[in-house]
């Protein structure tokens, strides 16, 4: 029960937290929902950069979580002097039930076993306990894999981000751990989709945010790949394969706080509000601290932003508060990484112009060098290894055309930014391609130059747990896209 | 219109969502919201051949041995796990070739086989022959090996009787779920304080690269904030590739070399003592049990399958007097 509680805390705190960070109603209208999931994942994004500026100047996480109970208390206080003038739902009273269900069916889906998946056990939840038990992720725990001699502590992706390690300790940080409830506020990630995507569309038509919102609470990857794949066994195995999103991971986290940062900034240059640019850049900063292909998306944001300006109707005051709150913000963690061990991933050395010229100029894939990776895959003479671009080529096409994992996600992604011919006047329809196409291009880039066998990572889940990050900007892009055509069709 | 429509189209994958959601919370439901084994694929003998040479390789002088194939009647229903029948005529042909004597028992319940056997072999896994009182068996198995082929028995409940138990069937459920390891976990939370710090050190050659053998995972994991200490963790840990190469490059170190295996070291879960893993350091190791602090030497032997007797705590003090 105290595991439960502590859980709660820790999403009142963000709640309350993220509250007091937007503006008024008044300024920025939004509904109940809207103002819950907005709220939320803000303040949640608020202590995760919290966190990472304690831990870069030392201090521990009960400092962190002493700070937050504080500006929480504060916040609640600050939010009782403002007046709370909710803007009407935009969707009917059915459809808000509905997706209420989905959302409270994906949270119990979520906690309805203890952290069951390998990538959230080891590369997640033990950091979580390292800051739970150590205070602080610059301790041998982390950063003692690497010595002078052959031994070290054993610890996976040492340079992971905090995100989620930080979520799971400060939800377990008065009550001890729990494998189970550590998860509740990931559980919250699905569920705040179509609310995020509708506070980011608010200022179009009904028919275009509804249709938006319904379309990202049916997305299938929010909460499982492939599902069906296998018939009936997957029907009886449901929630116990590393294909079930929900849980300790931190994929859909990258992509909730991508949704969350996009849809303030398309709020922010409608409204031409700063406070809100800077709680989209620090949003954009928590998509960075929750994975390390966050930091790329980061970049493509930025790259957008100012590719966006080519056309008229730019909103510089905006993208310049959304700039600089983001790289301020992102700043701590950057401070931390640079004092971990780099093992496994490091994406900015491999993606060099040599790499790349290499692999799009028709190399061969890298051969895999573990017979027990290759087991089930039949073996490949030298002769016939294929290309590399081929292999991501064919994994990307077959993904967008993946109707058990995606449905027809990207056939509207597609339309919608064909679309763009028609809205160039618009600087978030300009925006939100960019940063779809942009996304796109670069996960095929970091596969084209991956220095792992290719069809070893197809089997783990890649590109799609890469493509999930994306859904937020394209729901945003579609409710835009209908709401253009909407004199005429909708 | 069309792009209208097709938004609404999209919009029925709902369906397979709310599928899902409810699968999977039922399906937890089912078993009390903890995942087990039942909620995964039934194991499965992969080896078409009938896996004989397992058996063969256990006896110095294989023939004439006795081995009991507790496999099932013609009229018995097939369960989940269940070594097809053509394999087992394989495993009955080859041992036979081999010169061992194999007898089977057609469903018939353990109490009513009569005779002494060197070794029995799982490969019908029905209620009597998973829950057999190991004792019994015991005291009618001279080799005191217990071969399964369907992953149906208890290690610790077959080395608690004096057993070694070794499966041989692939396992679908993830390796975080072996109740051995959970026991063996239970067992250090309380030999080893929270701070304490722990040197693994293998006590033979490692001998697979199978994934699931790196139990050095969920040990650091359970057993947070316990100072977990391996031989380059930074490729022991890392992607299978890197992994493969480390169980090579350790295997080349053979830190094992020249040390003195302490089977008489009294053993604190495992009744196996012939299988004890403890044995004396090399200086490097005694080095940096030295510079990190440590307090615990764990000795383990890297197998797919958790078996406590695979694995054996010591205290420093006790190693360091060895020398």
């Amino acid at each position: 029960m105290l595991h439960l509680l502590n859980a709660l805390l820790f999403i009142a705190v963000c709640i309350c937290i993220g509250r007091a960070l937007l503006p008024s109603q008044s300024v920025v209208a939004r509904s109940r929902g809207e103002e819950f999931a907005v709220s939320y994942t803000l303040g949640l994004a608020a202590v995760v950069i919290l966190c990472n500026l304690m831990f870069v100047i030392g201090l521990t996480l009960g400092v962190a979580v002493g700070i937050s109970l504080v500006a929480a208390s504060a916040a609640l206080f600050y939010q009782s002097k403002r007046s709370a003038n909710f803007a009407p739902s935009p969707f009917a009273n059915v459809i808000t039930c509905g997706l209420l269900a989905v959302g409270s069916l994906s949270l119990i889906a979520t906690v309805a076993y203890p952290i069951n998946e390998f990538d959230a056990i080891y590369h997640w939840a033990y950091r979580g306990k390292v800051l739970l038990f150590n205070g602080t992720p610059l301790t041998e725990a982390i950063t003692g894999i690497v010595s002078n001699d052959n031994f070290g502590r054993v610890v996976t992706h040492p340079n992971y981000p905090l995100g989620v390690p930080i979520i799971e300790a400060f939800s377990s940080y008065f009550s001890g751990w729990s494998d189970r409830w550590v998860q509740l506020p990931l559980g919250l990630w699905a569920a705040s989709m179509p609310w995020l995507v509708a506070f980011g569309l608010r200022n179009l038509s009904q028919v275009a945010i509804r249709l938006s919102a319904i379309a990202t609470a049916a997305t299938p990857i929010l909460y499982v790949t492939n599902f069906t794949e296998n018939g009936w066994a997957d029907l009886n195995n449901a929630g116990t394969s590393s294909n079930m999103m929900l849980g300790g991971g931190s994929d859909l986290g990258v992509m909730c706080m991508l949704t969350l940062s996009a849809a303030l900034f398309l709020r922010a240059t409608s409204s031409d509000c700063k406070r809100l640019a800077t709680c989209a850049g620090v949003a954009l900063a928590a998509t960075a601290a929750m994975k390390n292909e966050g930091l790329a998306l980061m970049i493509v944001c930025m790259i957008a932003c100012v590719a966006a300006l080519v056309f008229k109707s730019r909103p510089m005051h905006t993208i310049g508060f959304f700039a600089a709150s983001a790289i301020i913000c992102v700043a701590p963690w950057l401070g931390i990484r640079a004092q971990i061990p780099a093992i496994d991933e490091n994406y900015s050395e491999q993606l060099t112009i040599e790499n790349v010229m290499h692999f799009a100029g028709g190399a061969n894939e890298l051969v895999e060098k573990s017979p027990l990776a290759m087991s089930g895959r039949p073996q490949i003479g030298k002769d016939g290894i294929p290309t590399r671009r081929s292999l991501v080529a064919e994994a990307f096409v077959n993904e967008f055309f993946d109707m058990r994992s995606w449905g027809l996600l990207w056939v509207l992604a597609l339309i919608s930014v064909g679309l763009v011919v028609k809205n160039l006047d618009s600087f978030n329809y300009r925006w939100l391609v960019l940063v779809i196409v942009g996304g796109v291009l670069l996960y095929f880039l970091i596969l084209l130059v991956t220095p792992w066998n290719f069809p070893s990572l197809r089997t783990k889940g890649i590109p799609e747990r890469l493509l999930v990050h994306l859904v937020g900007p394209i729901m945003l892009l579609l409710g835009h896209a209908l709401s253009s055509i909407e004199p005429e069709d909708c | 219109m069309l792009f209208t429509i097709l938004s609404r189209v999209h919009s029925l994958s709902l369906l397979l969502v709310l599928t899902f959601l409810g699968a999977t919370i039922i399906g937890a439901a089912k078993t009390g919201f903890v995942p087990d084994h039942s909620r995964y694929d039934a194991a499965e003998f992969q080896n078409n051949k009938g896996g004989s040479r397992f058996i063969v390789s256990v006896f110095p002088n294989p023939s004439g041995k006795r081995i009991l194939l507790l496999d099932n009647a013609a009229t018995d229903p097939v369960l989940a796990a269940t070594v097809p029948r053509e394999i087992v005529d394989k495993l009955y042909n080859a041992l036979i070739r081999k010169g061992l004597t194999v007898i089977h028992s057609y469903g018939m319940a353990l109490d009513e086989i009569e005779g002494e056997f060197d070794a029995a072999v799982l490969i019908y896994p029905s209620d009597d022959y998973v829950n057999a009182d190991f004792t019994k068996l015991a005291a009618r198995l001279e080799a005191k090996v217990l071969f399964d082929y369907c992953a149906g028995w208890s290690s610790a409940d077959a080395d608690a009787a004096g057993l070694m138990h070794m499966n041989f069937a692939r396992t679908y459920w993830p390796h975080w779920l072996d109740s051995e390891m959970r026991q063996f976990v239970e067992y250090m939370q309380k030999a080893t304080a929270a701070g304490d710090g722990i040197l693994w050190v293998p006590s033979e050659a490692l001998s697979t690269t199978a994934a699931r053998a790196r139990w050095f995972l969920p040990l650091n994991y359970y057993l947070a904030p316990r100072r977990f200490y391996l031989y380059k963790p930074k490729e022991g840990t890392s992607f299978l590739t890197e992994y493969f190469q480390w169980v090579k490059d350790y295997g080349e170190t053979r830190p094992y070399e020249n040390q003195v295996r302490m089977k008489s070291h009294p053993r604190a879960l495992s009744k196996l003592t012939k299988m004890n893993t403890a044995r004396t350091l090399n200086e490097e190791e005694l080095q940096i049990a030295a510079d990190r602090d440590v307090q615990w030497i764990l000795f383990w032997r890297h197998q797919a399958d958790f078996k406590i007797c695979d694995f054996e705590l010591v205290d420093i003090e006790t190693v360091r007097g060895w020398k």
